[in-house]
């Protein structure tokens, strides 16, 4: 029967590289993100030592997962998450959702408003983690672009969103 | 119109009313190839009467497996593993609930027990962990108000870990919501008002919040208008039939309405000033809503604006001028909490600090606001308020919401 | 606004609209323990190219996607047959149908066969009482709402059942696109119809109310910048949206005159139901208002908005819907050079009594042949029942 032929669906490498980019980027700059800002701090000191999360895309990644160690220090634990329990667990529905939310064409709110964005684990430790995102978007993207990513940008001073982002930056290039 | 760029719309639930709906009930379980349903309520329900209707209403057509009444207030795993014994032993095949948001709940985890035949609820808890269809399950709201009736969430106690599990799948929705006005015509005036305005702030933060969509609208815009064409007749006339069976319709669609657009920061306020202070959800719901209005006012004024027309009636928009219909919304919600209090004699709370419990004591003290803004941070609602909302923004509102006077709209940071 | 008595009310479809729509269908799949669609479509639109839209979806699943292209005009048992031989080897769990009524028809009539006994086709059946495989229907420029309905029709046979609808019903910018303005015009006579009809209904319900409430704001907004602009996405988007809505409104609600005289005339291959239901619907509605307890002053909300509609007298309203659903039409059918009437298109008035007969004898309804009749001469002649 001619009316019947298969299609195999082409990767979307490009997108994949992308967003693991992005995430690896983000995963690094929370670690970081911790011991600048005193504010992201006191979000993770509510957290149990060992608790983890991830962020990433179904059903195959890319992830990231980050982790709270015994010392209490929060730590970018790689894109892997095999063999790790993870405690809070967010994932966008698809590449395609995820790469609209990396490319600030949806903020964390319109993603989820739109139902892209499936949140496993406890509520109010989820919620704590996008506030957390949140601060750290402020830090990273220029005003123009955070504006677009979070719904009120934060009337920080100058000094802390500029020396922040500098130390932000620095330290999650460097990895520490 | 708006239009949000991408939604998903979902009501799956077949949804029979009128004034004889209980009869339909055998022939729903026959549709289902069920013939031998357990029924669940609480005692307040079997108390009013309510399950001796449904028997009269379906027992000449269907052998009933087992009537279990003793569903708490604060209903938990050890209760849902109870029931499922009992429907196994019985041989039932089916479930109908009775009663409102704790009996439904219940009912919804009894039908996973039952139907993934778990010995552990757990392992099902959070999004999309069922993948089969469950054993049908009849839900018969006898509240106007959660709209639990159609949604995908079911909330569980456990206890004795201490721990809610949240479980939501489309497979835990009733297969059909049966209205009857004869299961909230007892339903006392207070109870009444209280269980509506729960409603009214469904569709209001539905037509309001982020995850807003033309067809949910059209719910929530239908369901504003029937509770206010009904509230305040119902709750002076109690046995109003019809106004009965227009509450209960205007509760689903705004059921059906929030469970696909969700609701925001009154939720946010009221889920928090109820875990710490146990004030019923409806009283929280109504006390917060005019508040909610002002605080998202800048960002949403004209979508308030439009709630003018099914809110205040077509003769009040027409004689409001454009620019002050979303000012109008703000007044008249807070003139519906006054003509409620009025109508039930004061027992409809209007602010935080006038609600008493029944021995007259004040519920929520002052001193918790602060510890009732910090778990507000915490509730997933947060996310589809218009607005952001950090803690000082909670404990503004919450301050202004015990005394009850107006926000002060200079102090809201304005994203 | 009342309350109806009593009513029912069934919709079993979850709908997903608006941007990347198309890449949420696996997850939906998964949800309903779903992993190897089958995607059926026909010729036409798998010419177009847009099927890859689809496909590339499963980019993640590691999947060979099966797709048949097969479907001709209408949905016919031979078809189905052939496609549940290859269900059966190739380990399929369920069904993308892409396109239009046909095709759905055959993926309804191909998930009737796999989910239960393959026989099921040959009675005329109204006894699906369970659910059936997961079917998800993808829009695209040709949908007009048949495609959820609980409606299928399989060779001379119709099936109904709330199971039919599918689980789950996509519109994705990319896939809506319509050829022509015609075209457009002719879908949305079809939605606007089926909208019409279901929210004037003497028997309706609250919740067929507002999907035929959203349809209708749709139309309004979104229908003449589409004709003017056929190659407009926005529009498209809006209609094809609009058009699932008024099948859901329409699967909950009694057929009206429009619905069935446009049905029987395209079935008498006189007209296509699209351009019968466009010439036929401002009479429809005029004559079940002035007849049949119809609220015609019901769909003045969504079509002109609450300013125009507070402003508008009440007694005035009914009238005031009559005479814009004319204008409505008059503007279609200038804008793509639509008939009018029946006397443009030269069908003849024994022809249109033939029409009237035959609906007469097979509708439920207890509407009088002459009842239908005086709808198909208003329509002939092009003046209003009341004149
Ligand atoms: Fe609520």
């Amino acid at each position: 029967m001619d009316d019947y032929r298969e299609l195999k669906p082409r990767s979307k490498l490009f997108k994949k590289i992308y967003i693991a980019i992005m995430l690896w980027f983000v995963g690094r700059s929370i670690q970081a993100a911790s011991r600048v800002d005193k504010d992201i701090k006191k979000e993770f000191d509510d957290f149990p030592e060992g608790f983890t999360f991830s962020l990433g895309v179904a059903p195959n990644g890319p992830y990231m997962v980050v982790g709270k160690d015994k010392q209490g220090k929060v730590k970018y634990l790689g894109w892997n998450r095999q063999g790790k329990r993870i405690d809070v667990d967010m994932k966008l529905k698809n590449i395609e959702a995820a790469f609209l939310l990396f490319t600030f064409q949806e903020s964390t709110c319109r993603s989820s408003a739109r139902n892209r964005l499936i949140v496993d684990g406890d509520v109010p430790t989820a919620a704590a983690i996008v506030r957390v995102i949140d601060m750290v978007e402020v830090y990273l993207l220029p005003k123009l672009i955070a504006k677009l990513a979070i719904r009120r940008y934060p009337s920080w001073s100058i000094m802390r969103t500029l020396i922040g982002r500098s130390r932000i930056y620095f330290r999650a290039i460097l990895g520490y | 119109m708006y239009s949000p760029g991408y939604y998903e719309f979902c009501c799956r639930v077949k949804i029979v009313a009128g004034h004889q709906a209980l009869e339909k009930i055998p022939g729903l379980l026959n549709d289902l190839n069920a013939n031998k349903p357990l029924i669940l309520a609480d005692k307040g329900v079997t108390g009013a009467g309510l399950v001796k209707i449904l028997s009269a209403a379906i027992e000449n057509q269907i052998e009933i497996g087992s009537i279990e009444d003793d569903i708490p207030q604060d209903s938990d795993l050890k209760v849902v593993n109870h029931l499922a014994n009992v429907y196994r032993d019985k041989g039932c095949d089916a479930i109908i609930a009775v009663g409102g948001g704790s009996v439904m709940d219940t009912a919804k985890g009894v039908n996973i027990v039952v139907s993934e035949n778990a010995d552990d609820l757990m392992k099902f808890s959070g999004a999309g962990t069922l993948k089969h269809q469950l054993k049908p399950l009849i839900a018969i709201p006898t509240t106007s108000g959660t709209g639990s009736e159609v949604t995908v969430a079911a909330v569980i106690a456990d206890h004795q870990k201490n721990k809610k599990m949240l479980f939501t799948s489309y497979f835990l929705l009733p297969n059909a919501a049966v209205l009857d006005s004869r299961m909230t015509l007892t339903l006392p005036p207070f109870f009444t008002a209280m269980t509506a305005m729960d409603a009214m702030t469904h569709a209001i933060e539905a037509y309001t919040c982020l995850a807003k969509n033309p067809i949910s609208d059209a719910h929530a815009i239908r369901a504003i208008a029937m509770i206010s064409q009904n509230l305040l007749n119902v709750v002076k006339n109690p046995g109003d039939k019809n106004g009965r069976l227009a509450l209960a319709n205007a509760a689903t669609l705004a059921g059906v309405a929030f469970s696909n657009s969700m609701v925001g920061m009154v939720h946010t306020l009221g889920h928090s000033v109820g875990a710490i202070c146990h004030v019923p959800h409806g009283t929280c719901m109504s006390i917060f809503l005019p508040y909610a209005l002002e605080y998202n006012f800048h960002k949403i004024e004209s979508f308030i604006a439009e709630i003018l027309f099914p809110l205040g009636g077509e003769d009040m928009y027409r004689s409001t001028p454009k620019n002050q219909r979303a000012e109008k919304v703000i007044e008249l919600a807070r003139k519906l909490n006054q003509d409620l209090f009025d109508a039930t004699n004061g027992r409809h709370s209007r602010f935080l600090k006038e609600i008493k419990d029944r021995e007259g004591r004040q519920m929520v003290p002052k001193d918790k606001l602060t510890e009732i803004a910090a778990t507000a941070l915490g509730d997933g609602s947060i996310f589809y308020n218009p607005e952001e909302l950090d803690y000082d923004d909670c404990l503004m509102v919450l301050n202004a919401a015990w005394e009850g006077v107006p926000l002060d709209r200079s102090r809201i940071k304005k994203g | 606004m009342q309350v109806p008595e009593f009513y029912e009310f069934h919709c079993p479809v979850k709908t997903n609209a608006g941007i990347n729509a198309l890449d949420h269908i696996p997850i939906e799949l998964e949800a309903m323990d779903a992993r190897k669609p089958l995607i059926i479509t026909d010729k036409n639109t798998y010419s177009k190219g847009i099927i890859k839209h689809v496909a590339s979806a499963f980019s993640e699943s590691g999947i060979v996607l099966g797709v048949f292209d097969g479907v001709g005009d209408t949905a016919d048992i031979s078809t189905i047959r052939d496609l549940y031989q290859r269900w059966q080897y190739k380990g399929i769990d369920s069904i993308i149908a892409v396109g239009s009524g046909a095709v759905l028809d055959t993926a309804k009539g191909l998930n009737i066969a796999v989910s239960g006994k393959p026989e099921d086709l040959r009675k005329n059946a109204e006894s699906i009482k369970t659910r059936l495989k997961p079917l998800v229907a993808v829009l695209t420029g040709y949908s007009n709402g048949f495609e959820i309905s609980k409606y299928a029709f399989i060779g001379e046979l119709t099936f109904t059942s709330p199971f039919l609808m599918p689980d789950l019903v996509v519109v994705d910018p990319r896939m809506v696109r319509s050829e022509s303005a015609l075209r457009i015009a002719e879908t949305a006579m079809i939605t606007f119809s089926h909208a019409a009809e279901a929210i004037t209904h003497a028997s309706k319900n609250p919740l067929s109310d507002c999907y035929a409430y959203a349809a209708l704001e749709y139309i309004r907004h979104c229908l003449m910048e589409a004709l003017k602009n056929p190659k407009d996405k926005k529009s498209c988007l809006a209609l094809a949206e609009a058009s699932s809505m008024a099948g859901c409104a329409f699967s909950n609600s009694r057929f009206g005159m429009v619905h069935e005289l446009g049905q029987e005339i395209a079935k008498q291959r006189l007209l296509s139901s699209g351009q019968a239901m466009g010439i036929l619907l401002p009479y429809g509605i005029e004559y079940q208002t002035l007849k049949c307890g119809f609220q015609a002053a019901d769909m003045l909300i969504p079509l002109v908005g609450f300013n125009d509609f507070v402003d508008t007298p009440q007694n005035q309203r009914n009238q005031k819907v009559l005479s814009l659903i004319r204008q409505m039409q008059d503007n279609i059918c200038s804008t793509v050079q639509l008939p009018r009437t029946f006397k443009d298109v030269q069908i003849e008035k024994e022809k249109l009594k033939k029409v009237a007969q035959k609906v007469a004898e097979s509708s439920s309804s207890g509407i009088r042949e002459d009842a239908y009749l005086t709808v198909l001469n208003a329509a002939y002649d092009g003046k209003p029942i009341m004149g």
